[in-house]
């Protein structure tokens, strides 16, 4: 029987507002960025995956779970996404995501 | 535990922001402590610069801790700070400002000051000293920064607590 992969979620929030119609840009420019911050190997290991928006501001991201604090480390290194500046804080992580999209609608 | 930064004046945080990143507060460096990179009065304050004598000085006259700009290691200096229980400072910006190869070389650097700094037993505090609301960052990630400077789970945990609020508050531990 396969192992099952932990995971972890991140709730993060970004500086700037992330447009409606823009989400998919946002999020290839986003992995971009990430894959830019952590090397081929290190963003292989994290496997970031987009899980939804949870408003204009906020994201939740699902990461390895040897993976995600790294990448907590290089979403606060990106501070330029797309030639527009920006920033990214990783506001809360959890093994559940019914546990982070709670925190996030606070 | 309770989480502080220490952040510049006019860097846009709020008490909403302050507490979705994970802060107890969030000091203003010029409003809460001084900062200061000029001979004068360094008592109390948090002394930034590059120049040698000037960083000695400051440390010798009470300064609650030193940012050492290009985070060159320096021996002498360390030990005067290590006399006077004055607190090391690596600001993130330090690291996030640059980009490529000479963030790569700030982080080398910063690894390198951050463990001669222990090896003398002298506390260091991890801030962002951000500017801007795009300089903030949360508290799990200045964790983060603090274990890829080289502090261990638990100092990065202590630093960005206990450390963080002496250099605020100037309290001693």
């Amino acid at each position: 029987m396969a192992m099952k992969t932990k995971r972890r979620y991140l709730l993060v929030e970004c500086a700037t507002a992330i447009e409606e119609r823009g989400r998919a840009q946002f999020e290839r420019g986003l992995f971009k960025a990430l894959l830019e911050q952590m090397g081929v190997l290190h963003y292989q290991s994290a496997n970031p995956k987009m899980v939804g928006f949870v408003d204009a501001h906020r994201f939740v991201l699902r990461a390895s779970l040897e993976g995600h604090k790294e990448m907590a480390l290089a979403l606060a290194m990106i501070k330029n996404l797309e030639g527009a500046e920006t920033a990214f804080y990783t506001l809360k992580s959890s093994g559940t995501i019914k546990a982070l999209m709670k925190e996030g609608k606070k | 535990m309770d989480y502080y930064d220490i952040a510049l004046q006019g860097c846009g945080v709020d008490k909403g922001l302050e507490s979705a990143l994970g802060f107890k507060k969030v000091f203003l460096a010029g409003r809460d402590v001084a900062l200061t990179g000029k001979k004068g009065n360094f008592s109390g304050a948090i002394a930034t610069g590059s120049d040698k004598p000037v960083l000695e000085e400051a440390a010798r006259s009470g300064a609650r801790a030193l940012i050492i700009e290009g985070m060159r290691t320096d021996r002498s200096l360390i030990d005067i700070m290590a006399k006077r229980n004055t607190v090391l400072c690596i600001p993130m910006s330090a690291i996030t400002s640059k980009e490529g190869m000479e963030r790569s070389r700030a982080i080398f650097m910063a690894r390198g000051l951050f463990s001669s700094a222990r090896r003398r037993r002298l506390h260091v505090g991890f801030v962002s000293l951000a500017g801007s609301r795009e300089g903030l960052c949360s508290a799990m990630q200045l964790i983060e920064f603090a274990k890829l400077v080289g502090a261990d789970e638990q100092y990065a945990a202590y630093s960005i607590s206990e450390v963080n609020r002496a250099i605020a508050n100037g309290d001693e531990d």
